[in-house]
């Protein structure tokens, strides 16, 4: 009986484990597919067409082109400067929007009107121009801020916390409350640290919206030496000047034919920092939280 | 019904008392709301305008409905509804389980190490540029491309996939399911990671098997999120996003594939005519909050989940 | 450098006599607010706005460099940082060369434009309020045209200052058509031009594999006939899927299918033909174009993808042998033969076709000359007007032109005669290619100026393909007009549809999917549903008004 259980179940691990590494091979292409292509040689590249399955040829010339570029490691230190600031605004605030909303709403009036109200914006907005107006009335044109502070909350990343609040059961608070614990030590004390799952998710959405921003950098900011990475790397592939000028750290060549590989390799090189940063928050993933442990 | 009615005959006063210390805390996230989201609101004027930069919001000429009128007058209005309808109610339909399935998949493989590594490849599509991934998409489709070589060992004679009108949406949602699965994934296997662990143990104390713990604990832990997400991605019916059709479309599949963002896209690009964006927006606007609050309200009678 | 330190010298006692005099009087409100350094290139004279007698004096009395002056550009980087120009010698870059010539020092400030759209950033630096001194911009483009950038206050007209730019009103003066393009129905002037040499006006077209002709004892095709069997042969020598691959996107931009329709004498969308505008498809010709189109393809002679390949996809198809003719830019058939290099691979041009044999081609790819992209004009938050034009003067002067052209005489290039001769800086630079180098000796596009000998430096087989490719396009292009704000808003209110409506139907034709039967029930839409009389109207009247200037 037990046997045959375990057989059974050694059967489903094994028929999932091919499935899903099938499916993640297909999710993968794309990104191997850009590592293939910023370290193919250009000539190459013109002529081939169709599914890459490895590098044609190998050459460091498109990375030499992409860390060639000025200001881009003040990219990567602004990028940076606005990940940290701009991820602890963005999670504090969060987290406090997310608790108003998830409390039990027949004790608190006004919190339909203002889920109403925070839900509204998800769908009627000002738009550029008056936004725009509004962020430089405030005094935050051409400063970091103008990075933080108007994207401080994501509404559909609020109410996914506020969902994930909930869920957490209204008991574990009682005993918070008993000792005369008020709101801030309930949200600290008890939600957050269960909430850990959630908060990775929360770290990684604003984290990666932080990191491939460059619209918000465009308009409010006039001082290039506050130009996030993005920004940087877009101009040079909107105007092409890295390509078609100032490209000295490659040896004479149609700098057409490296346009392919540059971008990828921009890519490549923008994505790193994810890969590395991401193995950290996966442990958090991992299921079996024991909730018991909290309340001694 | 007796709670109901203390709540009812609350005042605002009292209300304030107990809860004074909770709207501190709200207030920084509210006040947010207000500066940055309500004091531009009235740029939604634009839409009656005519709007001009020199002269500002208030100064441009009054348009009316105008522009509302000359987005109802386009010739192939309908059809842009009916590509934005379909294509996005395609992909909710199909893309929505897609991280469910692929969350619980993942959270039942028992190798930790493959379930780490499966799980980092799954999010980095998310991290290609949309560029590289539709020309991926487009390659695929083309007449010698893979999809062609397998249908030619069918027997099907080559075509250009995406000069196929009917493909499109498939083609869309098929690689929307590709693209973003793993990175939608994410939430569920957060809820999924808070399920208290002794919820299982106590399971598997009764005899419970794998599928029937998936069944009767994990799903209905994972519930609320997703019908939070489906309630949002039913206000986002009329908004389909440009960009990535822009990059996969073309002239030919217009009558499958034009949605109102494309459109607008041609059109502003060409013209850069704020008052007409605006106005269109505005349209998709009311009908998304219309959606939404209705999906909302009849998620509350089913489910007992809503927004609020 | 020390005669010009001697002339700066000079300049500022000048100044000083100028400002002790108190000779302020008589000038526009505009430049109350002048610094000093205006008024001593100024030369001290006291009346200046508007008199172009006066102004003569002035040009005689003024002369380069002139004292210390800061302006701001839009552009995303400071000119003068070399950090990626390490083979340049400092006092040889081309923007501190300018600077030392003129005198004048530039600031950045504000974002680089785009060639034909506004974009969020450029409209955001409008909406500031905070303009740079030199707006560099297509107006062109602008909602109401330069008309309404002047009349909203962004930029300022340019005729009362026509004393600080001798060199670019004889240029004006010199090419008619120019200026006919250049100035409103006015005869305000706006702007200081970006002028297209030849080598940028026609840079897409057809070209084919000479090798396989070779081979196949073929000629390269003249008429459309000869086309069609040249397609017809090669396809069938080297078991081709399809030996003709372009974007579809050349159906519908600049003139670039004209390698074909040039033999049915009509294109889309607008062109002039017996001073009349016409819009092609609703010409007969035009239809006997698309079904001549839609048979080559049933015939399998056209790429069945057409409609959804970008330009990389059919480069490679063309690199790699998959076809046998493209259409394309010059840049993309350079890649081709890069890529094959060492190989029998050989390309040649093939002129636009005609429709017997023996006559010339009448069309090809054409971009005007002056379209309005990358233009500069003068901003009205500058406070000194008059550096300001003569700093973009300077580059449509003969010493300017070759500055910006080809860089600095004896570093970069030498005078043979009145050719010029790039040195081996440029030609044969280790770090860059030739074309990078000339743009770091000089700045030979892009920018207000008139660029000359734009393809000089290309390889010589990219050379002959392009020369392959010139046809006289002049007479059918048509111009770069300015439209009344009644004309603009009959265009922004049907023109978008009604190339929508073409560009889907005109491929439908094409690939099948919409029977040529069809073709009069689509120019019923085009006149009924899509008001594309009212549009052609317009497009007539612009015409008219432009002719008659």
């Amino acid at each position: 009986m037990i046997g045959s259980k375990s057989l059974k179940n050694r059967t489903i691990d094994l028929v999932l484990a091919v499935f899903l590494t099938l499916l993640a091979t297909v999710m993968l292409y794309p990104m191997l597919y850009e590592v293939f292509v910023s370290f193919s040689e250009a000539g190459e590249l013109v002529k081939s067409r169709g599914i890459l399955l490895h590098p044609l040829g190998f050459t460091l010339d498109a990375y030499k082109i992409v860390f060639g570029i000025r200001d881009i490691l003040t990219g990567y230190a602004n990028t940076l400067f606005v990940m940290v600031f701009g991820l602890a605004v963005n999670l504090l605030m969060t987290s406090l929007g997310a608790y108003f909303l998830s409390r039990k709403s027949d004790r608190v009036k006004l919190q339909k009107p203002v889920m109403l109200m925070i839900l509204f914006t998800m769908y009627f907005s000002g738009g550029l121009v008056p936004t725009w107006l509004t962020v430089k009335n405030l005094g935050l044109y051409d400063t970091r801020w103008a990075l933080i502070l108007p994207t401080a909350v994501n509404t559909y990343n609020m109410i996914l916390l506020t969902s994930y609040f909930r869920s957490i059961p209204e008991s574990l608070e009682e005993s918070v409350r008993m000792d005369g614990g008020g709101h801030i030590t309930i949200l600290f004390r008890i939600i957050l640290p269960l909430s850990k799952p959630a908060m990775a998710v929360m770290f990684l959405y604003y984290g990666v919206s932080h990191w491939n921003s460059w619209f918000n950098a465009m308009i409010y900011l006039r001082d290039s030496s506050l130009y996030p990475l993005q920004l940087i790397l877009r101009n040079i592939l909107v105007e092409g000047s890295a390509l078609n000028t100032n490209s000295f750290s490659v040896s004479a060549m149609n700098y057409e034919e490296m346009e392919k590989s540059v971008k990828a390799a921009m890519v490549v090189v923008s994505t790193i920092p994810f890969l590395l940063i991401y193995p950290f928050l996966q442990k958090y993933f991992r299921g079996g939280l024991m909730v018991g442990s909290l309340k001694e | 019904m007796k709670n109901k009615k203390t709540t009812d005959s609350l005042t605002f006063q009292k209300d304030f008392q107990r809860n004074w210390s909770l709207y501190l805390l709200a207030l920084p996230v509210i006040l947010f709301y207000l500066i940055f989201h309500y004091v531009p609101m009235y740029g939604i004027a634009i839409a009656f305008k005519d709007f001009k930069m020199n002269l500002g919001i208030f100064g441009s000429g009054f348009a009316g409905l105008k522009h509302f009128k000359a987005f109802f007058d386009y010739p192939n209005f309908w059809r842009l509804i009916g590509n934005t309808v379909r294509i996005s109610l395609c992909t909710l339909l199909f893309g929505m389980p897609a991280p469910v399935i692929f969350a619980l998949l993942l959270n039942e493989l028992r190798m930790k190490k493959l379930r780490s590594v499966i799980q980092t490849v799954s999010i980095f599509p998310h991290f290609v540029s949309l560029v590289v991934v539709c020309s991926i998409i487009k390659e695929f489709c083309l007449s010698d491309g893979l999809f062609n070589v397998v249908a030619g060992w069918f027997g099907a004679a080559p075509r250009s996939l995406l000069q196929v009108p009917g493909a499109f949406t498939p083609v869309y949602v098929i690689s929307h399911i590709w693209e973003k699965t793993g990175w939608s994934s994410l939430i569920y296997l957060a809820a999924i990671a808070g399920i208290d662990s002794q919820i299982y143990e106590a399971a598997d104390i009764d005899g419970a098997g794998r599928f029937k713990k998936m069944w009767y604990i994990t799903l209905p832990c994972i519930k609320p999120t997703f019908i939070i997400l489906f309630i949002m991605a039913v206000g986002g019916v009329m908004s389909v996003g440009s960009e990535k059709i822009l990059l996969l479309y073309n002239e030919t599949i217009y009558s499958h594939a034009d949605v109102i963002s494309t459109y607008l896209y041609r059109k502003g690009l060409l013209e850069f005519n704020f008052s007409y964006s605006t106005a269109v927006n505005l349209f998709n606007s009311v009908i998304n909050f219309t959606l939404v609050m209705a999906a909302n309200r009849i998620s509350k009678k089913l489910s007992d989940t809503s927004l609020f | 450098m020390k005669k010009k330190r001697l002339i700066a010298i000079l300049a500022v006692l000048t100044m000083l006599a100028a400002t002790a005099c108190g000779n302020d009087n008589g000038r526009g409100s505009d430049n109350e607010s002048s610094n000093v350094s205006s008024q001593s290139s100024s030369g001290g004279s006291a009346e200046v706005s508007g008199a172009s007698d006066a102004g003569s004096q002035e040009t005689e009395a003024f002369s380069y460099p002139m004292a210390d002056i800061t302006l701001t550009v839009n552009m995303d980087t400071d000119p003068y940082d070399m950090t990626e120009y390490p083979y340049l010698a400092e006092e040889d870059f081309f923007w501190n060369v300018l600077k030392e010539n003129t005198g004048v020092t530039l600031k950045n400030f504000g974002p680089t434009p785009e060639a034909y759209v506004f974009d969020e950033d450029f409209l955001v630096m409008l909406l500031s309020g905070d303009l740079p001194d030199l707006l560099w911009a297509n107006w062109v483009e602008y909602p109401g045209g330069p008309a309404a950038a002047i009349e909203e206050g962004y930029i300022i007209p340019l005729n009362d200052y026509a004393a600080y730019m001798p060199n670019l009103m004889a240029y004006l003066e010199a090419n008619p058509e120019i200026a006919n393009q250049v100035t409103l129905d006015d005869g305000t002037i706006f702007c200081f031009p970006f002028v297209r040499d030849i080598g940028m006006q026609i840079e897409t077209g057809a070209a084919i594999r000479q090798d396989w002709l070779d081979e196949q004892n073929l000629t390269v095709p003249v008429t459309v006939e000869e086309w069609h069997d040249t397609l017809a042969a090669l396809k069938q020598a080297y078991n081709l899927p399809a030996p003709l691959t372009f974007e579809s996107r050349w159906f519908f931009l600049e003139y670039a299918m004209t390698p074909i329709s040039s033999a049915y004498e009509t294109t889309y969308p607008f062109y002039i033909a017996d001073g009349k505008v016409h819009f092609g498809p609703l010409e007969e010709n035009y239809k006997e174009f698309i079904a001549e189109m839609a048979r080559w393809n049933a015939e399998g002679l056209i790429d069945p993808d057409m409609p959804t390949v970008d330009k990389s996809t059919v480069t490679s198809k063309m690199a790699s042998g998959e076809c046998a003719i493209c259409i394309n830019q010059l840049g993309k058939m350079t890649s081709c033969l890069n890529s094959n290099e060492g190989t029998d691979y050989k390309l040649s041009p093939v002129p636009s076709a005609v429709s017997a044999a023996g006559e010339e081609p009448k069309m090809s790819h054409y971009r005007n000359s002056y379209n309005g992209s990358y233009s500069i004009s003068v901003s009205t938050s500058c406070k000194d007007i008059e550096a300001a034009c003569r700093f973009l003067d300077y580059a449509y002067g003969e010493e300017g032109s070759m500055l910006y052209n080809y860089g600095t005489e004896g570093v970069s290039y030498e005078l043979d005669g009145d050719s010029v001769k790039f040195l081996e800086t440029v030609t044969d630079n280790v770090d860059v290619t030739a074309n990078s180098a000339r743009n770091a000796y000089g700045h030979y596009f892009n920018w207000a100026m008139v660029s000359r000998d734009y393809s000089i430096l290309l390889d010589e087989e990219s050379q002959k393909i392009q020369s392959g490719w010139y046809a006289n396009m002049e007479d059918y292009a048509y111009p770069t007009v300015n439209h009344t704000a009644q004309e603009q808003q009959i265009l922004s209110d049907y023109w978008t549809n009604i190339d929508d409506y073409c560009r889907e139907m005109i491929l439908k034709f094409v690939i099948g999917s919409e029977s040529m039967d069809n073709w009069d029930d689509f120019i019923d839409k085009l006149r009924n549903t899509y008001h594309i009389d009212e549009v052609l109207k317009v497009k007539q009247d612009a015409y008219d008004r432009y002719i008659s200037k």
